[in-house]
């Protein structure tokens, strides 16, 4: 790669090695170090060396906790304001999967992060694995399903509703049903825990948001059948009236006269100020 | 190993034991063929990651069995239009197991590069699965350390090349550019190679010059320079092949596909036409319309695609692409002579305003004759009609190819052009050529409902890689002038009458002249040796029937005027009575007459006309069996 030869870039060049050799000096003190990899991002791919120090930096159980994860921002950062990166990239992300296994829970969850959002193969194998195999789990359930839900081809639906069928925490069961939100053959079990009035308002929420994005007619029947049910959580109302306000059938809507009474009663009568407000925006847009 | 069946309850592990097994025995590289089909049941109700995985291992079998003709075709579409490392490294190296390097192919390399040059991995190809984790690190399970890149075995496909990469001396020029610019993605060591294969094709003169691009030093200095970069030393120590003078076409031929389609083609059941017509679409406004409504009447090209498609080189490049021949047609005078409709794979996901969404944000105009379509009923149908090359886990799409089909005014398949990526102008030519033909404009006779082509003629069909782009043509839609000829019906119906009013007898004669007595004609007297000339006329018009009644599904035709023939000669002509004559002359009229019917029937196949199965890139058909 050709560098810039004027004397302001050589003596960028040259203050940036030597930040990097600071950086991977084991010699160093941690925090020294920490903040010697802040500023190291452009010299990572002079040569493959300087990466290879950093990877060999990252991948030392041995050094603190701090500087590897310093190591790897300074990869982060390279990976997506360097352009040369590139030339790096297969290493990087070989480097990465070396470290799913790695002892330090924090550093194996970002390393994951990164590797899911890359839509990796073998990141979502053994996660899938994990969510299946408990005792392989690299990290817990909620987390391993909020990396799946990065590439919908992850194969990660039949787990999640499995979880979602049986939970073993309610992070997992909400990531769960996030993650379904993407998947058409799931519509028929958000419809029944929207109905569910004993499902926490949470789940029932986001069962709403993705019935109206898997199956927008019938969430307009639900939102009407809430609004009208003076049962329902004013919470759970005002999303209903906001799906219909925005995506609702106008013909439909204008004409049901005894859904605009309802509004009209809430506008007037909810305690609800977030209710009151989506009721009057309503009513602006649907009333006769 | 004890035979599994071949679906989606065979694991991974199996799946490569089975593989590895097919790849010691040669005779069994159809089997991996097949595997390499979207649409293989082994792939159902499977992730896209392990689908990959799969599929690589699969591709990868061929670099010891040799990459025969029938799997090029798949190789060469990892390289158009693949964007995962695995799969484009596996397909590189695979190619490069092809007996016969051809010029051609290069395109496909230098595409390739441009395409996973920003998306390139370590992968390993030795070993099933194909993740690689940094060398000397045996701690993440089920990876390795040994490995290579997309990038390395696509350099090393231009090398195998040859002479024949050629070329792509431009295109490799520019992508030197782009990356001593800054702009690109390979290595020094790539870099390097590059150059050093750039140099040699330039500096080529003779094919012995070429031994300086065959040596192994280059690929060895290259091992030298970084083991991560190592171009996969193993391949890098074989001697390059040397390209003979006929060495550099590539198999493009009707007869380089024949194996591949006939390995598709094996047991695929066909969807009736009546089952096509049950298909309900809903379009990007929420319009409901049957296949018949919209594929009836005028030709049409209808293209796949479902919006959550990861590959911009798949789905999106195939809309925006339509949005092109809208144009084009436009600018041809085409528009509302020819239909466009592009269909989901993922309907339930797919609802109208996500059609509309997708097709609005890539210039697609939407109208009465340009529709983005969802099938709300009839899927089934819809699948197996097309033989789409695609499957699902669940109803999300795992894996597809690159589609794009021409409908003619039945709604039949008239030509397709699949996995690798097509042009706009021929794709529009073929379907101008269509609607000028009488394919484009007559309502047809349907195609068989059987699905099978028994007793009907078979299609000299093609398969072709024109301008990079795989075409599959029915034959029939070349020659329909030929098809749909009414000279040969009306002559025989005439034969036929003319056998039957044939005066056979005294008082044939004696009626014949009492009518043509007003013109003038009763001295013509009746002339016994008439009688072999009506022998003659009477056999011919028998052979007639036969001949049509092969391609009919009734004979009665065919009995009831030889019933009417023994009448005549026999009863009539022999015992000499006359009511036999009349029961006889009736018995071959009835018997022309129900023959002609027959032939003109338009829901019954007939054996001028390509059945579906005939198609050439759909199972069931293919030159092989056509011979």
């Amino acid at each position: 790669m050709t560098e810039p030869t004027t004397g302001g870039s050589m003596r960028s060049r040259e203050s940036r090695a030597a930040a990097l050799k600071t950086a991977t000096s084991p010699e160093e003190e941690a925090g020294t170090r920490v903040a010697a990899f802040a500023g190291v991002a452009r010299a990572i791919c002079d040569d493959k060396e300087k990466l290879e120090d950093v990877i060999k930096v990252l991948k030392d159980t041995r050094s603190p906790q701090a500087v590897r994860l310093a190591a790897l921002r300074a990869l982060q950062s390279a990976s997506f304001s360097v352009v040369k990166f590139n030339q790096c990239r297969p290493e990087y992300l070989a480097a990465l999967r070396s470290l799913v296994d790695d002892p330090d829970p924090e550093l194996r969850q970002r390393v994951l992060g990164i590797l899911a959002r890359e839509q990796d193969g073998y990141t979502q194998q053994r996660l899938l694995e994990g969510l299946r195999q408990p005792e392989k789990a690299l990290v817990p359930p909620e987390k391993a399903l909020q990396l799946l839900s990065y590439d919908i081809h992850a194969d990660a639906y039949p787990v999640a509703r499995e979880i979602v069928d049986k939970p073993p925490n309610p992070a997992a069961k909400r990531e769960a049903l996030r993650l379904l939100a993407a998947d058409a053959a799931s519509a028929p079990k958000f419809e029944e825990i929207l109905r569910d009035k004993n499902e926490p308002l949470e789940m029932r929420q986001l069962s709403a948001s993705a019935l109206h994005s898997l199956a927008p007619k019938k969430m307009q029947a639900y939102a009407r059948d809430i609004i009208l049910d003076d049962s329902e959580s004013d919470e759970l109302k005002t999303s209903s009236l906001t799906a219909l306000t925005n995506f609702g059938d106008e013909a439909a809507v204008s004409e049901d006269n005894a859904l605009q009474k309802t509004v009209d009663t809430l506008k007037d009568e909810a305690s609800s100020p977030g209710l009151k407000n989506s009721a009057e925006n309503f009513l602006k847009k649907y009333r006769k | 190993m004890p035979e599994l069946p071949l679906d989606s309850q065979v694991s991974e592990l199996q799946f490569s034991t089975l593989v590895d097994e097919v790849k010691s025995e040669p005779a069994r590289s159809a089997l991996l063929v097949d595997l390499l089909r979207e649409d293989h049941p082994i792939y159902e109700q499977r992730g896209a990651a392990a689908t990959i995985r799969m599929r690589g291992w699969a591709l990868l079998a061929f670099e010891r069995l040799g990459l025969p003709e029938a799997a090029l075709i798949f190789v060469l579409e990892e390289l158009d239009n693949g964007r995962d490392a695995y799969l484009v490294a596996a397909a590189a190296r695979s190619l490069r197991s092809y007996a016969r390097p051809a010029p051609a192919m290069a395109a496909f390399l230098m595409r390739a590069l441009a395409n996973i040059q920003f998306h390139d991995d370590l992968v390993c190809l030795d070993h099933y699965g194909g993740y690689t984790i940094f060398p000397g690190d045996t701690t993440a399970r089920g990876a390795t350390g040994a490995g290579t890149t997309a990038i390395n075995q696509l350099l090393l496909a231009l090398r195998w090349l040859g002479s024949g990469a050629r070329e792509a001396v431009p295109g490799m020029e520019a992508l030197l550019a782009d990356n001593v610019k800054g702009g690109g993605a390979l290595s020094q060591t790539q870099l390097r190679e590059l150059r050093d294969v750039l140099k040699s094709l330039k500096s080529l003169k003779s094919l012995e010059s070429l031994e300086s691009l065959k040596s192994p030093e280059s690929p060895a200095s290259l091992d030298s320079l970084d083991s991560l970069d190592s171009l996969d030393s193993l391949r890098c120590a074989e001697p390059l092949e040397a390209l003979s003078p006929h060495c550099c076409t590539l198999p493009v031929s009707i007869g380089s596909f024949r194996d591949w389609l006939t390995d598709i083609a094996s047991n695929h059941a066909r969807s009736s036409k009546q089952d096509i017509g049950s298909i309900v679409f809903e379009d990007q406004d929420g319009k409901s319309i049957k296949f018949d409504e919209f594929f009836r009447g005028q030709p049409s090209i209808v293209a796949f695609f479902y919006t959550r498609c990861t590959n911009p080189l798949k789905c999106s490049l195939t809309i925006t692409k339509l949005a092109r021949l809208q144009k084009l047609m436009a600018d041809r005078g085409l528009d509302g002579q020819i239909r466009m409709a592009a269909i989901t794979y993922d309907p339930q996901f797919d609802l109208a305003e996500r059609l509309r969404g997708y097709g609005d944000s890539r210039g697609v105009r939407m109208d009465a004759d340009n529709r983005l379509l969802r099938a709300v009923e009839g899927i089934e149908p819809m699948r197996k009609y097309f033989q789409l090359g695609v499957n699902f886990i669940q109803s999300l799409v795992n894996r597809h190819r690159v589609e794009v089909y021409i409908l003619d005014a039945t709604g039949s398949i008239a030509a397709s052009f699949e996995r690798i990526q097509w042009d706009e102008s021929e794709v529009l030519g073929h379907a101008a050529a269509l609607l000028a033909s009488d394919h484009g404009r007559i309502a047809v006779p349907d195609r068989g409902s059987d699905g099978n082509e028994s007793g009907f003629e078979k299609n000299s069909n093609t398969a072709t890689i024109s301008n990079g782009t795989a075409v599959r043509q029915d034959a029939s839609a070349s020659r329909p002038a030929r098809l749909k000829s009414p000279v040969l019906p009306a002559t025989l119906s005439i034969l036929s009458l003319a056998a039957a009013f044939f005066p056979k007898c005294p008082v044939c004669w004696a009626a014949y002249l009492s009518v043509f007595g007003i013109a003038g004609l009763e001295q013509l007297p009746y002339s016994p040796w008439l009688l072999p000339l009506f022998a003659c006329l009477m056999l011919i018009n028998l052979g007639s029937l036969r001949f049509q009644q092969r391609s009919q599904h009734g004979t009665a035709g065919f009995y009831l005027a030889a019933t009417g023939a023994f009448l005549i000669f026999v009863l009539g002509i022999g015992f000499e009575l006359v009511y036999a004559n009349a029961i006889g002359v009736m018995l071959t009229i009835a018997g022309s007459l129900l023959s002609v019917h027959a032939s003109e029937t338009p829901d019954r196949p007939r054996r001028r006309w390509p059945t579906i199965a005939s198609h050439p890139s759909r199972p069931g058909r293919s030159p092989t069996q056509a011979s």
